[in-house]
């Protein structure tokens, strides 16, 4: 233990410092060897990551590597912004021993404003120039001797982030911190004149590249932000983004349910009895019913990160400012609930780059209702049923219209809170100032990686869930069993089960929607996770022991045969268009993810907020869900 | 494809709008100066977009949108 503590006491702390876009993600990532996200967006550091050291494969645990949020300045009123200047400036424990200023060499007359800041807090530091090879590619290259001169002799060194080029240096000089932590800070004023003097080379030629790439810039935005075409442009981008998700995964959704299929039908072969029914029934058919919508999920993550990457939603955000201000939002909430088509949680986190308190909490309370990724199981299996037999293309639109409809349903909340919040209070008038990067071709490579990354978060957080969830759903739906006789094994009788003795138990408060207990159960342990609705339902659905359809396929099979068992709808069909229409209306507008309600809390720093919000919305989506049943059901 | 009239103006200064709050002046004039908006600047107004509430705007190499309040702050 104290060996533990001395070599924490011993650890140097190099903060990497610079302004968004800057390229300190992407050196973090070739210093710490992590693989966090870099977006060509204000905000991709939300909060500071802080990781070891490592070289050549080892962690070297003398060294931690601080990834601050990127600043403009010091004197910020956005979060992100305030938790660098807290680290700089008022953090004990995590106060760096060593800053690296991360400088695009791009925008060399826009870095000395908060570099000039910085450096008054006197640390110790070192300057490393991002996308140098820009300017090199044009024959130009910045005065490293002469900017280092400007600095009192300080560090200057040069990387390139996607071949990892000059990496070496960076580490050499991270090792020698402690002989050069003395170094007094330099206090200088700079001008343009000098600034623009640190470039060596044919100067006019690099300013006529730059003010070229910044003309073409321009002329697409012509298009991208016309007041009609900007709008045309922005819906047929994400009617492609969200229907493509239903059909351009579909190949691959196929090929893994061939794989569980078959893993199932192997399992039972190879391995008889409960143990075999176990690992068929409980743990694959529960997993495969989650890993088949991986496809769908990562389509949806690469989706997001093209438009990031391109520059694209800047632009959308300044393009649907006013529409979302009539509502209580603005342009910088766009980014968050973009995001929130992906997961709630680090969208939540997002919102901290607002800085209007009001736009803020509405944007934080709003999320949750935008289609995030985990419904998406629920979603498909859902559509696929309501769908079933019928062209692909109108369960691409249905998908299509559930997006939108969350979407309504946000904007609706939102202008609901607006006008609660203006009558209690106002609290702030909304900002935009919001700078649009260059448009750049998306790098796929790294786009790929990310939503690899992601996904693989995604599974990783929803796996031990699924497992132990399949543990107690399968003892549930298989106990108690008939006593196994000579000429029989023992037998599950289904109306008899424990989870069939519970879920009749609670059945009367699913019936307005339509449903019996087998899906109440499913709604219920979607609370752990929504993606769980679907394993449930395999679970529950399978409980006859008889699996030897595909997982899907036979979910959808076994839910168009699936009758009420008992109660005044007896011998009814549980999954009607009707109810299925509920049922999706639900999960659109129910909060159920825990992890969200956590965050919630977190975020808003409030747990009236984050349990208000719990409640509420399940109440609302249960009787929207029931209004919306009981009015198909008349047609 | 649609051709636009751009305006170049030089930047006097950044003067408190009426309609904003005292409290929410000082961070964004903080945040405009960060951007490179300083007096005697050259400020090139793209166009308005976003229902004519959002206005696009040039300064140095980079393109920022602010919408009608923010630049009402930035006297010419």
């Amino acid at each position: 233990m104290s060996q533990i503590l001395n070599t924490l006491e011993k650890t140097t702390k190099i903060a990497l410092v610079g302004s968004p876009n800057s390229g300190k993600t992407t050196l973090y990532n070739w210093l710490t060897s992590s693989h966090f996200k870099t977006v060509n967006y204000p905000g991709a550091t939300i909060d500071y990551a802080v990781g070891y050291l490592h070289e050549k494969g080892e962690r070297n645990l003398n060294f931690q590597v601080i990834d601050t949020p990127g600043i403009y300045s010091l004197q910020s009123d956005s979060e992100d912004e305030k938790v660098t200047s807290r680290i700089l400036m008022e953090s004990v424990d995590m106060k760096p021993d060593f800053l690296l200023l991360i400088v695009d060499s791009t925008q060399l007359e826009r870095q000395f404003y908060w570099i000039k800041q910085v450096l008054k807090l006197g640390y110790p530091f070192a300057v490393v120039l991002t996308m140098s090879d820009i300017i090199e590619k044009h024959r130009n290259q910045i005065d490293i001797k002469k900017l280092s001169s400007l600095l009192n002799g300080v560090t200057v060194l040069k990387f390139d982030g996607l071949l990892g080029q000059g990496l070496e240096k960076i580490l050499t000089v991270i090792k020698t911190t402690e002989s050069i932590q003395n170094i007094s800070s330099p206090q200088f004023e700079f001008d343009a004149k000098q600034i623009d003097a640190l470039t060596i080379g044919n100067v006019s030629e690099l300013q006529k590249t730059k003010t070229d790439y910044l003309q073409q810039t321009i002329k697409i935005d012509r298009w991208a932000l016309h007041p009609l075409f900007g709008y045309g442009f922005f819906f047929v981008f994400m009617t492609l983004l969200f229907s493509s998700i239903y059909w351009a995964a579909t190949p691959f959704m196929d090929v893994i349910d061939t794989v569980f299929t078959h893993a199932i039908e192997l399992t039972k072969e190879y391995i008889p009895g409960l143990v075999g029914d176990f690992i068929s029934d409980g743990v694959i058919a529960a997993i495969g019913g989650v890993i088949i919508f991986v496809p769908q999920i990562f389509i949806l993550f690469v989706g997001i990160g093209v438009l990031e990457s391109t520059g694209y939603l800047a632009r959308v955000a300044a393009l649907v400012n006013r529409p979302l201000e009539r509502v209580g939002l603005g342009g910088r909430s766009f980014v968050p609930m973009l995001s929130g088509f992906a997961c709630a949680i680090p969208a939540i986190m997002a919102t901290r780059n607002i800085s209007s308190k009001k736009e803020k909490l509405i944007a934080q309370l709003v999320v949750p209702f935008m289609a995030c990724s985990a419904r998406l199981p629920v979603f498909g299996l859902l559509i696929g049923f309501m769908f079933l037999n019928k062209n692909p293309l109108f369960a691409g639109a249905a998908l299509a219209v559930l997006y939108f409809l969350s979407i309504l349903v946000g904007v609706l909340a939102s202008g609901f809170l607006s006008l609660y919040l203006s009558k209690v209070g106002s609290i702030g008038h909304n900002t935009l100032t919001l700078e649009l990067p260059m448009y750049r071709l998306p790098n796929m490579k790294v786009i790929f990686r990310q939503s690899f990354e992601k996904l693989r978060s995604f599974v990783k957080r929803a796996g031990p869930v699924i497992f132990a969830l399949a543990i107690v759903l399968w003892f549930a739906t298989s106990f108690p069993r008939h006593q196994e006789t000579p000429d029989a094994p023992s037998t599950v009788v289904v109306g008899e089960t424990y989870a069939s003795q519970l879920g009749k138990m609670i059945e009367p408060v699913f019936r307005p929607m339509g449903l019996d207990w087998r899906v109440g159960f499913g709604l219920i342990s979607a609370f752990a996770a929504r993606e769980v609705f679907v394993s449930s339902l395999a679970l529950v659905f399978n409980i006859d022991g008889d699996n030897d359809e595909r997982i899907q396929a036979g979910l959808i099979d076994k839910m168009s045969e699936a009758q009420f068992e008992s109660g005044p709808m007896q011998g009814q069909k549980i999954f009607t268009f009707a109810s299925c229409a509920g049922l999706l209306i639900f999960f659109i507008i129910a909060l159920q993810c825990i992890s969200t309600v956590a965050i919630l809390k977190k975020e808003t720093g409030s747990l009236k907020i984050a349990l208000g919000h719990l409640v509420l919305s399940n109440v609302f989506a249960y009787a929207i869900a029931v209004a919306v049943f009981q009015t198909l059901s008349l047609f | 494809m649609p051709s636009e009239q751009t305006m170049k103006k030089k930047l006097i200064s950044i003067c408190k709008a009426q309609n904003i709050p005292h409290e929410q002046f000082a961070p964004l004039k903080q945040r405009l100066e960060s951007l490179g908006f300083f007096p005697d600047t050259e400020v090139e107004v793209l166009k308005k977009i976003s229902f004519g509430h959002v206005v696009i705007v040039r300064i140095f190499q980079t393109v920022v949108a602010l919408n009608k309040m923010e630049f009402s702050c930035l006297k010419f």
